[in-house]
């Protein structure tokens, strides 16, 4: 299996009701992927800005800036997901699981995975 | 409560992953703390009366029963009131008093555990089982079983933080920085490796300029301040490395290199101190 053969699939568990998403892995350049329970989004991570993402809770904002990204404001109540901080290598990533957002850093990566 | 599954796996196995999410739930149906379901709620929930529990529900507790008799009593699978106190299960953080704590730290010997191996039942008099330290591993070994069975040559599986590598090559695995964005150290891997990593970034609090993160350590049921700040195991087995990479958080590097060396001589331990420092010892 080559590299740019494989995909991506994710599931926020548990997901009775929540799909799975498939990625291609096939841009050589790193972007954003937001997903939440309405769909997958992606977004350059040299674009500057804030994007505002429904969550199951209530909306998340995520910042993106200058090739990193990170959730700056969400209602759950533990803010892990803010307490991450930023994200910015491909395969890196961002969950809230009481608001089933995920972010990832997109992309062919130089890494098969990230430990943590 | 849940965690999160990323997949990487060629296309014409992509269904695999339904098969890996119906595993995952069903494990986390039998060994959530949360899930009224469950049988570590009902063990926890009905203190003194035997409970009904199966072969896999045995091998995680004597598991991680065996884990807590080789490491003293560091890894300790009673700990859940401990955990809850300083609120890491529902985000009401705070600093339990002393005397709370002396309390909780009662009940958490594992003698209030009793096994009934021939009758397959299981009774608890204190304290409450969280299986958070080890389930995820086991969880990855399940899933490897699953590969197996769909003659799945090569993929890559991430629970919630936990790493399987499957395949006939070298994989690349990052370990997250402790501190920051991106990646402090790459393990190369063969394939059929799994990687745990354990750090105080994944769930804390700071109060009055101090981290009080989630790994506690059993002995005065405070966060564990063994001057590391994180930990990556890989091990062929998904279920030790994840219990090591706890138990080596808490006890710390020069205690967790004797220990390792003694008991896990075929794992890789990769230790990040306070400083960033790293040590890697296999």
């Amino acid at each position: 299996m080559k590299k740019y053969d494989k995909i991506l699939l994710l599931s926020l568990i548990p997901f009775f009701i929540f799909s799975i998403f498939y990625f291609n892995i096939n841009s050589d350049k790193k972007y954003l992927t937001i997903i939440n329970r309405e769909g997958e989004k992606n977004y350059s991570l040299f674009d500057n800005k804030i994007v505002d993402v429904k969550g199951d809770l209530g909306d998340l904002k995520v910042e993106i800036n200058n090739g990193k990204a990170r959730v700056i404001e969400s209602n759950c109540k533990e803010k892990l997901c803010i307490k991450r901080g930023w994200i910015s290598i491909i395969g890196e990533y961002s969950v809230c699981l009481p608001n089933k957002v995920f972010i990832i850093i997109n992309g062919r990566s130089e890494v098969d995975g990230i430990s943590e | 409560m849940g965690t999160f599954l990323i997949v990487s796996i060629d296309n014409e196995h992509k269904n695999v992953i339904n098969k890996i999410n119906e595993e995952i739930i069903r494990i986390e149906e039998k060994f959530s703390r949360f899930k009224e379901e469950s049988l570590v709620y009902k063990i926890n929930n009905e203190k003194g009366s035997w409970i009904d529990v199966d072969d896999e529900f045995l091998y995680v507790l004597k598991t991680s029963l065996y884990l807590n008799e080789i490491s003293n009593s560091a890894f300790n699978p009673l700990i859940g009131d401990v955990v809850n106190e300083w609120g890491f299960y529902d985000g009401n953080y705070k600093v339990p008093d002393e005397n709370t704590l002396k309390g909780l730290l009662k009940n958490i010997d594992i003698k209030n555990i009793e096994i009934d191996e021939k009758n397959k039942k299981i009774k608890i008099e204190n304290g409450s089982l969280d299986f958070g330290g080890i389930v995820k591993g086991y969880a990855v070994d399940k899933i490897r079983e699953i590969l197996i069975e769909n003659s799945v040559k090569e993929a890559v599986i991430n629970l919630g933080g936990d790493i399987l590598v499957w395949g006939d090559r070298k994989f690349k695995i990052g370990v997250k920085n402790p501190r920051g964005d991106g990646i402090i150290y790459t393990f190369e891997l063969n394939g059929n490796s799994t990687v745990s990593t354990s750090g105080d970034y994944e769930n804390f609090f700071i109060l009055d300029n101090k981290r009080y993160h989630h790994i506690i350590n059993p002995e005065n049921g405070k966060p564990a301040e063994s001057g590391l700040i994180e930990v990556s195991v890989v091990s062929e087995s998904g279920i030790i490395g994840d219990g090591l990479s706890t138990t080596l958080f808490i006890i710390g590097k020069e205690r967790g290199k004797e220990f390792i060396k003694n008991n896990f001589p075929d794992a890789t331990v990769l230790f990040v101190d306070e400083e960033l420092n790293m040590e890697v010892v296999k």
